[in-house]
């Protein structure tokens, strides 16, 4: 398979920061550069584009070359060669631009992947003219290391597939080789809709874990304790989220520290403290105890809607049809991203 | 291709400018004077014909052919071009038949086009 990655990975956050060698084992490079010998090992026909020299050093290098990766500098030359191109790339406008330069270079039916940077749907969204007009051919996806490549921990390749919305930004064909790629790797694959690749598998995954306990442990408290509704407690729950998610989509997490209450959300909370499984609640509790609000701050929270969005849209699509609430969907997710 | 077609409508009397978007606003290509947010109107134009066409198939009136949108210093028309909307911008005083003619023209022609 002929393979293009883009950016070789920022080395010094992985050495020097994030000080991954010791936290989490395997050698350098880490990221981009990793991947790329990952595949040159497996047998594929991989070029790594970079255009900054510095950001490894010559030793690090050269186990890229010895591995059998040609490195260029010019993204349009990667973006000639590979049938699957991968965005190894900084966070925000850098990501747009390149992909934005290669997408006219991409040989009929490539698949474009972002990694961790930016989600797939944004990705398509950035191209969409393109891809809707002239690249009708080109598919957009995720190969997502969902974890840093290089260090033995990181198993899976979270794959964008057919989103829960019901588009698909890629055919089925190239999810397909996307698939065969991460096996030929000894990696697993994992094909997640592509709206929810980067609640599961990026750095958010953290809150998605620990919303996910207090969404359990609230279900079972309520279902077999209080032995309330399903509706009640979905709704609960629902409530909850929605209002933490449009707090921060406002005003931010010095908006949420400004409107919660601390100790009158401890009082509340320890009432559903009901019995000893919820270690997940007690740990919570002491945790929001300690906190320093001051490491935050605070500001005023902005003028927010707590609506439940799906059921917004339902009431946008029976007043002006489901186009035009996907355009305004489109528009507006592009606005949180840019 | 599209462009061409919309410069082609342009040069009817009365016309200002002309883009076609695609029902969910996105703008596929514009002819539209300097000073309009092709984007911006693009967006409202996705939301207004939207909305007629929701309105008219409620009230059974069939499939929507043509929207106006009329203000004291011009006028908006947009008609159903496929998969997108033709919209054109004129002068408060034009010949209302004639553009809709040629509207109609261009409309055919860029829904073969999708």
């Amino acid at each position: 398979m002929k393979i293009s990655v883009y950016g070789a990975g920022n080395q010094k956050l992985y050495l020097e920061k994030l000080k991954v060698p010791e936290k989490f084992g395997g050698e350098p490079p880490y990221g981009g550069s990793r991947m790329a010998i990952e595949f040159a090992k497996a047998g594929h026909d991989v070029v790594l584009a970079e255009p900054n020299k510095d950001i490894m050093s010559d030793d690090l290098w050269k186990k890229v070359e010895d591995a059998g990766v040609k490195v260029v500098s010019d993204d349009i030359e990667a973006a000639k060669h590979g049938e699957v191109h991968i965005l190894f790339t900084p966070f925000g406008k850098i990501t747009f631009n390149i992909v934005k330069t290669i997408i006219e270079h991409v040989p009929e039916n490539s698949v474009i992947c972002n990694t961790c940077t930016l989600p797939t749907p944004v990705l398509y969204r950035s191209l969409e003219g393109i891809l809707r007009l002239k690249r009708k051919d080109v598919g957009i996806s995720s190969m997502h290391p969902t974890g840093v490549p290089g260090t033995p921990s990181q198993k899976y390749y979270t794959i964008a597939g057919k989103a829960l919305e019901g588009k698909e930004y890629a055919a089925e064909e190239q999810i397909n080789k996307l698939v065969e790629l991460v096996k030929s790797i000894g990696k697993i694959p994992y094909v997640a809709p592509a709206d929810i690749v980067p609640a599961v598998a990026d750095m958010g995954s953290l809150v998605t874990a620990v919303a996910l306990v207090g969404v359990l442990d609230h279900y079972r408290v309520g279902r077999e304790l209080i032995n309330a509704p399903k509706d009640m407690i979905e709704k609960q729950i629902l409530v909850s989220l929605q209002t933490i998610a449009s707090i921060i989509e406002t005003s931010g997490i010095e908006g949420l520290m400004k409107v919660l209450d601390k100790d009158a959300l401890i009082t509340s909370a320890k009432n559903m403290l009901i019995d000893e499984r919820q270690k997940d609640l007690d740990l919570a509790l002491k945790i929001i105890e300690e906190f320093d609000k001051s490491t935050i701050g605070e500001k005023d929270v902005n003028q927010t809607y707590l609506v439940a969005p799906q059921a917004l849209i339902k009431e946008a699509v029976s007043l002006i049809g489901q186009s035009a609430v996907e355009g305004m969907i489109r528009r507006s997710s592009n606005k949180l991203f840019e | 291709m599209i462009d061409r077609i919309l410069l082609e409508l342009n040069k009817t009397e009365g016309i200002k400018g002309s883009m076609v978007v695609g029902k969910d606003g996105l703008v596929i290509a514009s002819q539209l004077p300097g000073n309009v947010d092709a984007e911006l109107v693009g967006a409202m134009a996705s939301a207004a014909f939207g909305a007629a066409e929701r309105t008219a198939a409620e009230i059974g009136m069939g499939n929507l052919e043509q929207t106006m949108i009329e203000g004291e210093h011009g006028k908006t028309l947009m008609v159903d071009a496929g998969e997108g909307i033709l919209v054109v911008l004129t002068d408060a005083k034009v010949n209302l038949g004639l553009i809709r003619i040629t509207m109609k023209r261009a409309a055919e022609k860029i829904k073969a086009m999708f």
